[in-house]
C-alpha cells in the first residue's frame, strides 16, 4: 500500500511542522503531541482530500488542531486558576506577611500541629508545603489514599479548631484589643 | 423557628458544616476538578452563608500557616534548650565591674571580675547582650524579649508556664497570648505576671522597675520560688497600661507611679531619654550603654536636673556636650574609663 500523498508530505515535512507548532504552542513537547495526533489523523483516513499542495494543507490542519489545543488549555487553565482561588490566597509580593497570622495565634497553633501523630504531620507536609497531590503521598508513604485523606482532614480540623479556642479566648482575658 | 433550636442540633449542624467545608476544600486543595465539580462547589458555597464562612476559615488558616512549616515535619531535631553564651558579651560585664584602674591593672582584672562576678549570670544566661548592644529574641511561645544593653534573660518554658528570669539590665517584654499559660518574670525576688501584654522590667542591682505599656501586669514581691507553685508569702500590686511600680530585693512593690511610656521605651527606637534627673544618675543612665565605665570626679549635687535626648549611636558627644553645658572636662583615660572631672575643683 502506498503513502496518501499527505503521509508522504508528512514524512518530507516533519520537522518543519514541528518547528511551527512548536512556535504555536510555545512547548516543544506539545508539538510532538499534537504532530503525533495528525499523523494518526492520516494513518486513519483512507480517502483524503485532494490536494494539490501536501504540505499547506498539513500545516493549515496543524494550525487548527494548535488552536484547539490552546482552547482546551485555556480552558482547563482557567478551571485551575479558579480552584486554586479558592484555595491560596493571592501571593502579595509587597507585603508576604499580610495573610500571616499573628504571632501569637501562630504559637497556639504550633503547639496544637505538635499534638497531631508524626503520619498526620508528615501527610500535611507533603500536600501544603510541597505541593503533592494525595495520590502521590499514598505512593511516597506507601499508605492508602482512604488514610491521607483523613489524615488532611485531621490537620485541618485540628487547626480550624485551635483557631477558634485561641479567638474565643478573646474575650475572657480581657485582652481583646489585640495587638496591632 | 431556627432560634428555638436546641445547641446540641446546632453543634450537629456546625459540625457537618465543617465537615462539608473541609471535604471541599480538599478536593479543591488537590488534583483537579472538573468544570462540574466547581459549579457545584460554588452552588454549595452560596446556599448559606454558614458554609461560606466555615470555608473562609479554612483557607485563612491554610493560606496563614505559611512560617510553621517546620513544625510539620516530625523530625525535625529539637531546639538546644540553651544557647552557648556569646563570647563578645564578657568582656563589657566584666568592664562594669572594674574600679578607677590603669589600663595594664584593667587588662589582668577583666577575667578576674569576670570569673567571680559574673559567672553564674552567664551560666544561668539562655540570652544576653553585651555593653551598648540591643537584640530582640523571639521566645519559643511566640513571644518577644527586646533586651536592652547589657542584660541577660533565662528562660523555664514547659507545657504548664511560661517564665523568664530577667539576670540582670532591662528587657521589654511583647507577650504573645496564651490562654493555657501564664507569662511570668521574675527579676531580683520579685515576679510580674503578664495578663496578656507588652511590658518592660528592668533590674539595676538593688531594685527593680516594671513598666506597663499595653495590657495588664501582677507584680508580686517578694514572689514565692519559681519551684513552689502556690502560696506567695509578698504582696501583690496590678499594673495597667502606662503605670509602672518599684520594688527593692526583699521588700514589697512600692506605690504604683504613672510612667513616661515613651522615655521608658525610647532604647527599644535606639534612643536615650532623661528627663529631669540629678547629673550623676543621668551619667549612670548613659553609662549603662557604654563599654567600660564613667568616673566622676565633681560634685554635682549643686547642678539642676537635666534633660537628655540622643541617640544610642552618638552618646559620646552627648556626654561631652552634657559635660560642657555643667563647666566640666571629659578625659577618656583608655577605651574603657572616662573621667568627667571639674576643672576649677
Amino acid at each position: 500500500m502506498r503513502d496518501s500523498l499527505l503521509l508522504r508530505a508528512f514524512h518530507e515535512h516533519q520537522w518543519e511542522l514541528l518547528r511551527f507548532l512548536g512556535r504555536r504552542l510555545g512547548s516543544h513537547s506539545l508539538a510532538a503531541d499534537v504532530a503525533h495526533d495528525i499523523y494518526v489523523k492520516l494513518l486513519r483516513t483512507d480517502e483524503h482530500p485532494t490536494v494539490s499542495d501536501g504540505r499547506a494543507y498539513l500545516f493549515g490542519m496543524a494550525a487548527n488542531l494548535a488552536t484547539d489545543h490552546l482552547r482546551v488549555e485555556a480552558r482547563r487553565g482557567e478551571i485551575l486558576a479558579e480552584a486554586d482561588g479558592f484555595v491560596w490566597h493571592e501571593a502579595d509580593e509587597l507585603s508576604p506577611e499580610r495573610h500571616a497570622l499573628a504571632r501569637a495565634e501562630l504559637a497556639y497553633l504550633e503547639r496544637a500541629i505538635a499534638g497531631l501523630p508524626p503520619r498526620c504531620r508528615r501527610v500535611f507536609h507533603l500536600n501544603r508545603y510541597e505541593g503533592k497531590t494525595q495520590p502521590e503521598i499514598a505512593e511516597a508513604l506507601g499508605i492508602g489514599l482512604t488514610t491521607v485523606y483523613k489524615d488532611l482532614k485531621t490537620a485541618i480540623d485540628t487547626l480550624v479548631k485551635a483557631r477558634r479556642r485561641f479567638r474565643d479566648s478573646d474575650g475572657r482575658d480581657g485582652d481583646g484589643h489585640g495587638k496591632a | 423557628m431556627q432560634a428555638m433550636r436546641e445547641p446540641r442540633d446546632r453543634d450537629e449542624a456546625t459540625r457537618d458544616v465543617d465537615d462539608a467545608a473541609q471535604d471541599w476544600f480538599l478536593r479543591l486543595a488537590s488534583g483537579e476538578p472538573s468544570a462540574e465539580e466547581l459549579a457545584s462547589f460554588r452552588k454549595w458555597r452560596d446556599a448559606d452563608p454558614r458554609h461560606r464562612a466555615a470555608y473562609d476559615e479554612i483557607r485563612e488558616v491554610w493560606n496563614g500557616i505559611g512560617a510553621l512549616e517546620a513544625a510539620w515535619v516530625p523530625a525535625a531535631p529539637p531546639r538546644p534548650a540553651r544557647r552557648a553564651v556569646r563570647g563578645g558579651a564578657v568582656r563589657g560585664v566584666a568592664v562594669r565591674g572594674l574600679a578607677v584602674l590603669g589600663g595594664l591593672a584593667a587588662a589582668c582584672a577583666v577575667l578576674f571580675v569576670a570569673a567571680s562576678v559574673d559567672v553564674p549570670v552567664l551560666l544561668r544566661a539562655d540570652h544576653r547582650t553585651g555593653v551598648g548592644e540591643q537584640r530582640t529574641i523571639t521566645l519559643p511561645d511566640g513571644s518577644l524579649a527586646h533586651l536592652n544593653t547589657d542584660s541577660a534573660i533565662a528562660l523555664h518554658f514547659s507545657d504548664g508556664h511560661r517564665r523568664v528570669s530577667l539576670l540582670r539590665g532591662e528587657a521589654m517584654f511583647e507577650v504573645a497570648k496564651d490562654p493555657d499559660r501564664p507569662f511570668d518574670v521574675s527579676a531580683l525576688d520579685g515576679r510580674s505576671t503578664a495578663l496578656g501584654t507588652a511590658f518592660v522590667v528592668r533590674e539595676s542591682g538593688e531594685a527593680a522597675t516594671v513598666t506597663v505599656a499595653e495590657g495588664t501586669v501582677r507584680v508580686t514581691a517578694p514572689a514565692a520560688p519559681e519551684t513552689e507553685t502556690s502560696g506567695s508569702p509578698g504582696s501583690s500590686v496590678t499594673l495597667t497600661a502606662g503605670r509602672r511600680v518599684s520594688y527593692r530585693r526583699g521588700g514589697p512593690p512600692g506605690p504604683v507611679g504613672a510612667a513616661d511610656l515613651p522615655s521608658a521605651t525610647a532604647w527599644r527606637s535606639g534612643s536615650i531619654a532623661i528627663d529631669g534627673l540629678p547629673l550623676a544618675d543621668a551619667l549612670a543612665e548613659i553609662d549603662r550603654y557604654r563599654p567600660g565605665r564613667i568616673v566622676l570626679l565633681a560634685d554635682t549635687a549643686r547642678f539642676e536636673p537635666v534633660t537628655v535626648r540622643a541617640s544610642l549611636q552618638a552618646l559620646d558627644g552627648a556626654l561631652k556636650a552634657l559635660a560642657a553645658t555643667h563647666g566640666l572636662t571629659v578625659i577618656e583615660v583608655t577605651h574603657y574609663l572616662t573621667i568627667i572631672r571639674d576643672p576649677s575643683a
